[in-house]
């Protein structure tokens, strides 16, 4: 499977443009993770993918096809978990993974047994969802995206309301998926992007700002972060962004990332959150797209 | 294959949704409010009773119930936001679809479920009179099409507005106008109501289960469209209502069969074969036919053939004519039927039919040669009888069924208007019907017949010009006489075990002896031949002519006969229904007022009648006493004390006690009244004297209705002398 994105500019009706001229090409396998803060446009990128919103120019194919005359394939080959989502509460899970299972036109049972497996889910196939907690909610949710073992799985925030341990199974249950697949993860959790992803696409203010793996993106950080120590009440150094800080004897060692560290800091190996940090916050990613009027 | 296996899936969520089980619930239970809600539907025979009045009302209550639960069901995709996931995997108009026609089968399911709960208490209640396939019919035709309507046009209605508050609002206008004044006669406009008169259970007929198919037909048709369309307004890609509208019609082909299930809606209206298409009112004529003394019709043959399978007639009429009308003639027929030939002296003649329908008629034009003398007009006709407009909200007059036909007028033979025919019997009829069924013509019995072999039997007599009435159905006639009055006694064969039971052959004779003795002899009566024949509660009514005397068929039902304030016993509820042939508008008609009315004189015309059969002890307990306990009753009523209270009360109670106050008066305060003129007057005798006198001057009244001044004037007597305080 292929994806092609091709300038693609998307602005509501209400005129908020939510993603500029963008375009990113990608081919299974591949495990992409989509950092940006929010508002950023990672979501309206992930709808435009699922064919839920039409772009306002460009163009999406799928397999070199325009993906509107691809809706119904595409929907066959589709695993998707939105941010906010719904469940029947009057189902089981069982009955609610049989039901999606049945609109995914998939009558193979086992795949509904094999899921519940991999979502830990198997000891409440026959619990009611409204007497489900939210991460069990959000388990189900993540269970009816790895139905019918999709080609496209697109994940929107799918750790929220996971504890830690669960969080760490399942983006290795979406690393093991995304070996013959294209896996497209939208998180804000940084770590699981370096832990599992092998492309990583920032996005801030409608614009791609970065597109390449984890180790570019902490490439291009190198000599951008450093820790200096300051009082409690001191003002963080100009063009510095803080990272972390933490009370010493001394005083607050602060770790920042900056175009050009102050003489105070002293430069140290950035992470994958310095250099997404550095990304976002560098001086000539920092122009924001205005807002247009409504479209007529 | 899709759609069925999204509709499989919908289906199986909605049996597991606990909105859809109170639905169910709720539809079953709303059965019996019918009859607790008055004025549901007219009749009270047993098939109106036990299986109309309850379907009707689980029909409309059911209807509504399911509108909501299908507006909840499209709405609860959007409020709890199940919908990103679904859409993401199934296209939304399909799932859409599948979820309207999964709440559809379920409505479907619960209808045969619903007939199912109450097929054994109805079965038990009906008794011998319980038909299963008339119940069935019953919910398949009015409950089940309706629910379907009803949720089509939900589910449009919310996909068109996606907004669940414009979408109730828009149904109620909507179920408002079937359910308002509006409609309150009008077979088609009633879409979530269906208008059906009443039910007969001696003279059963499925022309209301046909116009009700019908009106079903057509109202599924109009809401498919309407709900296909809305199938295009499903929202996509975030976009509002003329975008989705766009894009969808380049995906959906549906545009085409939304136009062509609402434009076959509308046709089936228009064209629709039970109600002639003329004026809500009867239309005075102001034509002033001139009849040519010359232009004579020597003999008449009819030769009629009735179809109960397709309630359809064939038939041909020949007329001898001695000599024609000069110029353009004029013939009226029922606007169902179709003239398919039309000869003279065996060559066509040229005829055009005019689709003017008034009262219930069709004219169509010819013209007859004027130079042929003495030859036959042949003109053949067919087709399904219309009701008349004018009188089809009260009673069906001309339908032909398996189990009762009843045709009168126009809806028999044409009526050539310009003929004289010389003699009274000019005609002789040839009519073909089922061999189960007695015929009466004319309101006589038909006796002379022919057995067909085929199921079919011809009869034959002769008639006048034109045949005003023909009546046939299960009857059983029951001949007797009465000193030299031969009586004939036809009842529905349904009745013959509450006929049996209640003896009234024995109370037919007591009944005539008694008030031919005491009021004179019925003006019905005819050279000693009187035909007592039960019409069906379809007709709306009795009549009574020279030699024939028609009593409505509810007066042999249980409910009826079980009336305490007509009588102590069915019997004596029988013989107060049989004594309004003097009393009421068979005899002297007489006025409907707050205190006075037919029942008065009937009430104490019974009780005299008992008192000279069981005894006066049996009619002073059962009556004089009884009546006054009521009104001694009535007098200590909190609210007939004090009457400011009864108008600060709601209006629905003030009705209430106002009606049951009626009914007092009428059946228990007036009986009293008259008891105490008839003291006033001077006894018994001198009061069957004056009640003798108003019947034997009561044409004067036919006009005008008897009021209680004129039985004042009548009496000598004044309203004070008459107060029972």
């Amino acid at each position: 499977m292929k994806i092609d994105v091709s300038h693609i500019t998307m602005i509501y009706p209400s005129g908020k443009k939510a993603l500029q001229d963008i375009s990113l090409s990608a081919e299974s396998p591949n495990f992409i993770g989509v950092l940006g803060p929010n508002g950023a446009g990672k979501t309206t990128l992930m709808k435009l993918l699922i064919a839920g919103l039409l772009p306002t120019k460009g163009e999406i194919s799928l397999d070199g096809k325009p993906l509107l005359s691809q809706e119904r394939y595409l929907k066959s080959q589709l695993g998707y978990l939105p941010q906010n989502f719904g469940l029947y509460d009057e189902l089981t899970v069982w009955q609610f993974l049989d039901y999606m299972a049945a609109l995914k036109n998939i009558r193979d049972s086992k795949a509904i047994a094999e899921v519940l497996e991999r979502t830990n889910m198997t000891a409440l196939r026959k619990t009611r969802i409204r007497r489900l907690s939210g991460g069990q909610r959000q388990r189900v949710g993540i269970a009816q995206a790895l139905l019918g073992n999709p080609q496209l799985i697109i994940l929107d925030e799918p750790t929220v309301g996971l504890d830690p341990e669960e969080r760490v199974k399942f983006r290795n249950i979406f690393s093991e998926m995304a070996q013959d697949k294209i896996v497209l993860l939208s998180t804000h959790i940084v770590e699981d992007v370096q832990a599992v992803c092998n492309r990583v696409l920032v996005i801030h203010d409608g614009l791609i700002r970065f597109d390449g793996t984890p180790a570019q993106l902490i490439a291009q950080t190198v000599h951008h972060v450093g820790t200096c120590h300051a009082q409690p009440g001191d003002d963080a150094p100009d063009g510095c962004q803080i990272v972390s800080k933490v009370h010493t004897a001394d005083g607050i060692r602060s770790r920042i990332v900056a175009e050009h560290l102050p003489p105070c800091a002293q430069s140290c190996e950035p992470t994958l959150e310095d250099a997404y940090l550095y990304c976002i916050h560098r001086p000539e990613n920092q122009k924001n797209i205005r807002e247009e009027p409504a479209a007529i | 294959m899709r759609l069925f296996s999204l509709y499989r899936v919908e289906f199986r969520r909605l049996l597991l949704s606990r909105t859809a089980a109170i639905a169910a619930i709720l539809s079953i239970l709303s059965l019996p409010l019918g009859n607790l809600l008055t004025a549901f539907s007219g009749g009270r025979s047993m098939s109106a009773h036990y299986i109309l009045t309850p379907v009707l009302t689980g029909t409309t209550a059911g209807a509504i119930v399911w509108a909501v639960v299908m507006i909840l069901e499209a709405d609860r995709l959007q409020r709890s936001c199940v919908h990103v996931l679904t859409d993401a995997v199934a296209p939304p108009a399909f799932l859409s679809a599948a979820r309207t026609l999964a709440l559809m089968t379920l409505s479907a399911a619960v209808t045969v479920l619903t007939a199912l709960v109450y097929l054994p208490c109805t079965a038990s209640k009906m008794s011998y009179l319980f038909s299963p396939g008339f119940y069935f019919a019953n919910f398949m035709v009015f409950m089940l099409p309706t629910w379907w309507v009803s949720i089509l046009f939900a589910d449009a209605l919310y996909q068109i507005t996606r907004r669940v508050e414009l979408t109730c609002i828009l149904y109620i206008a909507l179920a408002g106008v079937s359910i308002s004044g509006i409609a309150a006669s009008d077979y088609f406009m009633r879409w979530i109501n269906p208008f059906v008169i009443t039910y007969s259970d001696g003279f059963p007929t499925i022309w209301p289960l046909r116009i009700g198919l019908y009106t079903r037909v057509l109202w599924l048709g109009i809401a498919l469209g309407i709900w296909l369309f809305s199938i295009l307004c499903i929202r996509r890609y975030q976009r509002g209502l003329v975008f989705s509208i766009l894009r969808n019609i380049q995906k959906l082909p549906v545009l085409i069969p939304a136009v062509m299930f609402v434009t076959a809606g509308i046709l089936l209206w228009d064209f629709q074969p039970f109600i002639d298409h003329g004026p809500d009112e009867y239309v005075a004529s102001d034509n002033v036919w001139e009849i040519d003394d010359a232009n004579r019709i020597s003999a008449i043959r009819y030769s009629l053939d009735l179809d109960p399978a397709t309630g359809t007639l064939s038939a041909k009429a020949e007329y001898d004519i001695q000599v024609p009308c000069r110029g353009e003639d004029v013939l009226n027929l029922n606007p169902g039927y179709t003239i398919t030939k039309m000869t003279y002296d065996g060559e066509n003649i040229p005829f055009r039919t005019v689709d003017s329908d008034i009262n219930g008629q069709r004219p169509t034009y010819f013209e007859l040669p004027e130079q042929l003398c003495s030859k036959t007009l042949v003109i053949e006709y067919s087709g399904f009888p219309t009701q008349g407009k004018y009188w089809s909200n009260s009673m069906v007059r001309d339908t032909i069924d398996r189990d009762y036909i009843s045709l009168s007028s126009v809806a028999i033979v044409p009526i050539l208007e310009n003929y004289y025919t010389g003699v009274d019997e000019a005609a002789v009829a040839d009519i073909t019907i089922p061999d189960n069924l007695t015929p009466f013509l004319n309101h006589e019995l038909m006796t002379d017949s022919v057995d067909n072999g085929d199921g079919t039997r011809t009869w034959r007599a002769r008639c006048p010009k034109y045949i005003g009435d023909l009546t046939a159905g299960y009857y059983t006639v029951d001949a007797f006489r009465i000193g030299d009055l031969a009586v004939d006694f036809a009842y529905g064969t349904a009745y013959e075990e509450i006929v049996a039971k209640n003896d009234i052959q024995q109370t037919i004779i007591d009944i005539l002896t008694y008030g031919t003795e005491h009021y004179g002899e019925l003006f019905s009566a005819n050279n000693n031949h009187l035909l007592l024949r039960q019409e069906s509660a379809m007709f709306g009514g009795g009549y009574a002519l020279r030699g024939v005397s028609t009593w409505f068929e509810t007066v042999l039902a249980p409910d009826t006969l079980s009336d305490t304030d007509k009588g102590a016993s069915a019997t004596e509820v029988f013989i107060h229904e049989m004594l309004h042939q003097w009393w009421g508008g068979l005899g002297l008609s007489c006025a409907d007022e707050e205190l006075w009315s037919s029942e008065g004189l009937t009430v104490y015309s019974t009780y005299r009648l008992v008192k000279e059969k069981y005894g006066e002890l049996y009619a002073q307990q059962y009556y004089v006493d009884a009546w006054k306990e009521a009104v001694d009753e009535q007098n200590r009523s909190f609210y007939n004390r004090h009457p400011e209270y009864l108008d600060l009360l709601p209006e629905l109670y003030q009705a209430q006690i106002r009606s049951a106050n009626k009914v007092i008066n009428q059946y228990q305060r007036m009986p009293l009244m008259i008891l105490k003129a008839e003291k006033l007057v001077g006894g018994e005798d001198k009061m069957d004297e004056i009640l003798r006198q108003m019947y034997a001057e009561r044409d004067q009244y036919q006009e005008n209705d008897f009021y209680f001044t004129d039985f004042l004037n009548y009496l000598g007597l004044t309203e004070e002398d008459l107060n029972l305080e």
